[in-house]
């Protein structure tokens, strides 16, 4: 609570300070109160899109996952990440989570679209603040699992068997890895 | 205006504490309008709003907007219903944070609902008669949603908050479809606030479930906006006193509707006569907040209010701080009325409008008081790009003729005298120029550095009192610009001055032609002249003989 207070003194002292409020909307997305982060991260990105774009889009992407966060507002979470998408096209983090989330609702051809779309633009610079986003292995692993899912059994399996060759995996996907290669019967990548 | 009452308590000695509910009972939607209340006992109690959406409001230049626009309530979307729970706490003493919180149980009174606006909305927290009330606005009984405030005693076991009675008032008088905000009079059990301005107090009668005013006030203050219930009426010495709000609502270009609130102080003596009333003040600098609540500890206010619907915020405020707010001249600004609320056109309005032109069927609402944006835009057969000055802007949105044509990308210079109103042109038209200028002296080859322009669409002149209107048209460079169309406000039914005649004498000699005289927003308040350039006139609208042109009946079908 202290330091909740301590960041609100300085939002009320810069209430158009970008960063103040920025601070203010971390803090409670950490203490799982998403609709007033959500207040604060839409006041930093309307504040920054002309300056700091790659700021605004993390508080879009941020935004979008208080939504998540909530449940049961499947179009708008979707309506925040193609807001995302449409602000820096040219970013892979918001194709990511909108592919995994036709992912869950089984929509695979647009679950692979968007893995497809997101890997056209790897490699990007880094974003100020955590987006939710492991890496870009993980549009691998999306194109992986959809195209598995649409048929394509062949192409799934040489991105299982390309994925156990990333050395940026985490643990936990890598473990899905290989057990997805297990069940393939897709032999490793020789090193 | 006071922008960011706040930053002004923090820094002389208050404070502000975040009020929270675990997010594992709320899924982290929206916490808001909170209550406040010290308790007999000297307890402090707060009664929490939790709505079961998120408010998404995008603000400034509102690049983000959501699918529904820059105000949206994102409510489960399998479940349309706009949700209310409220959660009664009690507060630490010292640093305002919540210490126990327990949501209040109404099963034993709820019905299924059939409005989608569902629980007790905007509720006050108070005892009368050592009972715990807890009183707010619902609207889900009736399949119209008509609103009415309901009285409801709360039992509060250790374990457990339960909703007792649910006693549903009807207001005073002719039917009305929506009752709130009423403000509890604390020291007057039974009795509320039910208009700030003019004042009206009424008792309620729970056992029949009607009311009767008992106190009315007939001098209004001419304020540019309604003041509206917010906290509960506290004793403050020998006086009273309560926070109101007031919503100054607006469309965006095109289509969203939007709004900003503001709040006042407003002090009663104990005869009910206005002592005091603030500037409007908000909490945080943003547009959407909402006070529901206001106790006395100490050498302290504590005022309780939401931010955005999304975050629920307590002020501890030294009593003495009141003495650095700005406050209006309430001596000066008792008079007699001359403000009409507005009458707006609306979408619907659209078949039986007289006065059609193009792009009249996209506008959804326009600003004006009696349809003179309309007016303009219909002269000039829907001109795009036209060109303004507009002298007495008022407020920037809210009974204002140059809003809905900045809407067809009109531009041009507005004149303001009242800085408190420049204030939220700044924050509400920051686009836009306003000036902060006499009109009646104004040099306006320095307005327009030595540029006059030969022409402008449109002339709006409207500064009280009609004396100083008409030295502001006599300022005007007709001899170098020429106006196409011109309103202007002579006040008549206040006064019954010669400036009327003045200046129908003055524009007639600048070959301007009087198409409606003395519109009136009623049957009997001329107080407007409109004309047009030689080159705009059209004798079939033109209507300009002596008696009073209300003005609906000038611009609807008969």
């Amino acid at each position: 609570m202290k330091k909740l207070k301590n960041l609100l003194h300085n939002y009320i002292n810069s209430p158009l300070d970008p960063y103040t409020n920025m601070e203010l909307g971390l803090e409670y997305e950490k203490i799982g109160q998403g609709a007033a982060a959500l207040s604060f991260f839409l006041r930093t990105a309307e504040l920054t899109y002309e300056d700091n774009p790659k700021l605004a889009y993390c508080c879009i992407i941020k935004n979008w996952k208080q939504l998540n966060n909530t449940t049961r507002r499947p179009n708008e979470e979707k309506s925040q990440l193609e807001t995302a998408i449409a602000f820096l096209p040219k970013r892979p983090e918001a194709y990511y989570h909108l592919s995994t989330l036709y992912s869950k609702e089984k929509l695979w051809k647009k679950a692979y679209m968007h893995s497809c779309l997101g890997l056209e633009f790897t490699n990007v610079t880094s974003l100020p603040y955590d987006v939710y986003y492991p890496g870009d292995y993980m549009l691998l692993f999306q194109k992986a699992l959809s195209s598995w899912y649409l048929g394509q059994r062949k192409e799934s399996a040489k991105l299982w068997q390309k994925l156990s060759g990333m050395s940026d995996v985490s643990q936990y996907h890598m473990k899905i890895i290989q057990q997805n290669m297990v069940y393939l019967n897709v032999k490793p990548l020789l090193k | 205006m006071i922008n960011n009452l706040s930053k002004i308590v923090i820094n002389n000695g208050g404070s502000i504490t975040p009020l929270l509910i675990p997010s594992t009972l709320t899924d982290g939607t929206g916490l808001c309008n909170v209550s406040v209340f010290i308790d007999d006992n000297g307890e402090i109690l707060a009664n929490i709003r939790h709505v079961h959406y998120t408010l998404y409001h995008s603000e400034f230049n509102q690049r983000f907007y959501c699918g529904w626009g820059t105000l949206a309530y994102l409510n489960p979307e399998d479940d349309i219903c706009l949700k209310t729970g409220n959660y009664l706490c009690k507060l630490d003493p010292d640093t305002l944070e919540v210490i126990s919180h327990q949501k209040i149980d109404t099963s034993k009174h709820d019905t299924p609902p059939v409005w989608t606006f569902i629980g007790l909305e905007d509720v006050r927290v108070f005892r009368w008669d050592g009972i715990l009330y807890v009183c707010g606005v619902r609207r889900d009984t009736k399949p119209d949603g008509e609103g009415r405030m309901e009285l409801c005693k709360v039992d509060w076991k250790s374990n457990s908050i339960t909703e007792v009675t649910r006693d549903r008032i009807e207001p005073p008088g002719d039917h009305t479809y929506l009752e709130k905000n009423w403000m509890p009079i604390l020291d007057m059990p039974y009795h509320f606030v039910r208009w700030a301005n003019p004042l009206e107090i009424v008792k309620v009668h729970p056992e029949s479930l009607s009311s009767e005013i008992v106190i009315s006030k007939d001098n209004k203050i001419k304020l540019p906006l309604s003041l509206r219930g917010s906290s509960q009426v506290i004793p403050f010495g020998e006086d009273r006193i309560c926070i109101t709000h007031e919503v100054d609502f607006f469309h965006h270009p095109g289509y969203y509707k939007d709004a900003f609130y503001y709040h006042r102080f407003i002090i009663w003596d104990k005869d009910w006569n206005l002592k005091s009333l603030s500037k409007p003040f908000s909490f945080m600098s943003t547009q959407i907040e909402f006070n529901t609540g206001l106790a006395l500890k100490d050498d302290n206010f504590i005022i309780t209010y939401g931010y955005q619907d999304n975050a629920a915020y307590a002020l501890k405020m030294p009593v003495n701080l009141l003495d650095k707010l700005e406050w209006e001249d309430v001596n000066q600004s008792i008079e007699k009325v001359t403000w009409h609320e507005p009458l707006i056109y609306s979408k619907t309005d659209y078949n039986n409008f007289k006065f059609k032109f193009k792009g009249l069927k996209n506008i959804l609402q326009n600003y004006s008081q009696c349809y003179q944006d309309l007016f303009v835009l219909y002269i000039l057969k829907g001109k795009k790009k036209g060109t303004y000055l507009e002298i007495g802007a008022g407020k920037p949105f809210y009974g204002n003729n140059t809003a809905l044509l900045k809407e067809f990308n009109w531009s041009g210079i507005s004149l303001e005298i009242n800085q408190s109103l420049i204030d939220q042109w700044l924050i509400e038209r920051p686009n836009d120029i306003i000036l902060n200028e006499d009109a009646t002296n104004v040099d306006f080859n320095k307005i327009y550095n030595n540029n006059l322009p030969k022409s402008i669409d449109y002339l709006q002149l409207d500064i009280d009192p009609s004396s100083n209107t008409y030295k502001a048209l006599k300022n005007v460079p007709f001899d170098q610009i020429q106006f196409n169309v011109i309103t202007y406000e002579h006040d008549y039914y206040v006064d019954n001055s010669k400036y009327r005649l003045k200046s129908r004498e003055f524009l007639k000699e600048k070959n301007y032609i009087l198409i409606a005289s003395n519109i009136s927003p009623d049957n009997h308040s001329p107080f407007e002249d409109w004309y047009v350039h030689k080159n705009y006139y059209n004798n079939s609208i033109s209507n300009n003989d002596q008696g009073v042109l209300c003005a609906k009946d000038y611009v609807f079908k008969s």
